[in-house]
């Protein structure tokens, strides 16, 4: 007998158009969040693409690439006629999902200061200030 | 989606002539376990599309087939698994809501009262009241019961949220989904709320006079394609460019939205565009590129 499948839906932020990122993208973010948060513990079942795609109003194709993007990110795996899964190594792979992500907000950072015209010195002060507000 | 299984509806190379109008030549799949949503503007031939499958009028050529059952040959089998709910069905002739129903269900075997009662109360849609006395959009609810509550296997619907409020409309939309959570079960709906396809639809047709301009998957067709401003003289030779939809000019700043396999920024660089910025798409901006260039 399997474990019930988390409820994932109730997990994830209201998926909305008007939110930044496409619908799949807020599913993917959501269960990113989900997992940093210990909701989503390693081997914990997802709900099948269709329960979820019903239970949040969004078409199964959006659903189906979330996971696959997932699937690809090492977060979740799938069984066939079982379902998916998270992985044991979810946590590890969301946080160098995000290490990757905070690198290049920080690249970006950086130009748009030197584009204000801000000397290292200064743009170094302002990445401090934001280490220890 | 799983493409070797049979199609929940397979048209091909469909034609029905009219006197100043031509459906066709129309081909479209729509796969088991999907939405999808068939779009257009008013005269594109969607209706007519939608009435060919129930045999209403005879096609000059092609074939329609659903689940694997011709409409012609086998259209009594085709009538026992599909279902049809639009704004034209005339209920008037048999009292009140319950009534009409009654008589519905006694021809549908799979009838399922306890799932009808749940559609006419979350459609708030009084069994008492008299047809003559329903609203638009409590006739296109009415329609909508009557179509679903035998859980055919073919849904298929003309403008379903037409007329209807917002919460019954949130509600359909759901009730969609929740039909496709089972595999076997396919929707097929026409409409003109395109925030509502972008949301729900895995799948979508665009027709134009009469004839099918674009078929895919929403979200691939999305991707494929980005809105663009760009700054380049009025006069430049940009609406012609393969790629490049619905192309707009005011002053100097040019709009339109690309097909990203055909188009690219660096070429409208290259066409001598400055200033070149990119965005997604809404499935809206992506209705309006594709018709205003035909």
């Amino acid at each position: 007998m399997l474990p019930n499948a988390v409820p994932v839906a109730s997990l994830l932020p209201p998926l909305s158009l008007a939110a930044p990122g496409a619908l799949y993208e807020q599913i993917i973010a959501g269960i990113h969040a989900a997992l940093a948060n210990g909701q989503l513990p390693p081997g914990a079942p997802l709900p099948s693409v269709r329960k979820l795609a019903a239970e949040t109003c969004v078409s199964v194709i959006t659903v189906k690439r979330a996971y696959e993007e997932l699937e690809r990110q090492g977060l979740i795996y799938s069984r066939p006629g079982l379902g998916s899964f998270i992985t044991d190594a979810a946590l590890d792979r969301s946080r160098e999902t995000h290490r990757a992500r905070a690198e290049s907000l920080l690249a970006e950072a950086r130009a748009e200061a030197e584009q204000a015209g801000l000397k290292p010195s200064e743009i170094r002060a302002l990445f401090l200030k934001h280490l220890n507000p | 989606m799983n493409t070797t299984e049979t199609p929940a509806l397979e048209v091909r190379g469909l034609v029905k002539k009219f006197r100043k109008f031509v459906l066709g030549e129309v081909s479209l799949s729509v796969p088991a376990g999907s939405i999808t949503a068939l779009l257009g503007a008013n005269g594109a031939g969607k209706t007519t599309l939608l009435n060919l499958i129930f045999g209403v009028g005879a096609p000059e050529a092609g074939t329609i087939r659903v689940f694997g059952y011709d409409h012609f040959n086998e259209d009594v089998a085709l009538k026992r698994i599909a279902a049809f709910a639009g704004p034209d069905l005339d209920l008037s002739g048999w009292g009140n809501v319950r009534a009409a129903l009654d008589f519905l269900a006694a021809f549908r075997p799979s009838w399922d009262a306890a799932y009808e009662e749940r559609l006419l109360e979350q459609f708030a849609l009084p069994a008492k009241k008299s047809i003559r006395a329903l609203s638009f959009g409590e006739q296109t609810k009415l329609g909508l019961v009557a179509a679903m509550a035998w859980r055919p296997r073919l849904l298929v619907l003309d403008e379903p949220t037409t007329g209807l409020d917002v919460r019954a409309r949130q509600f359909l939309l759901q009730e969609l989904l929740a039909v496709v959570t089972d595999p076997n079960r396919s929707v097929l709906l026409s409409s003109h709320q395109l925030t509502d396809v972008e949301r729900i639809a895995d799948r979508m047709v665009l027709l134009q006079q009469g004839r099918v301009l674009l078929e895919g998957e929403v979200a691939s067709l999305l991707e494929e394609h980005c809105g663009v401003q760009w700054s380049a003289p009025a006069n430049a030779l940009f609406r012609g460019m393969p790629g490049v939809l619905g192309a707009q000019c005011e002053g100097n700043r040019w709009r339109a939205v690309i097909r990203r396999t055909v188009c690219s920024a660096q070429q409208l660089e290259a066409a001598g565009a400055t200033q070149v910025h990119t965005q997604p798409v809404t499935l809206e901006e992506l209705y309006l590129a594709h018709t205003a260039n035909a």
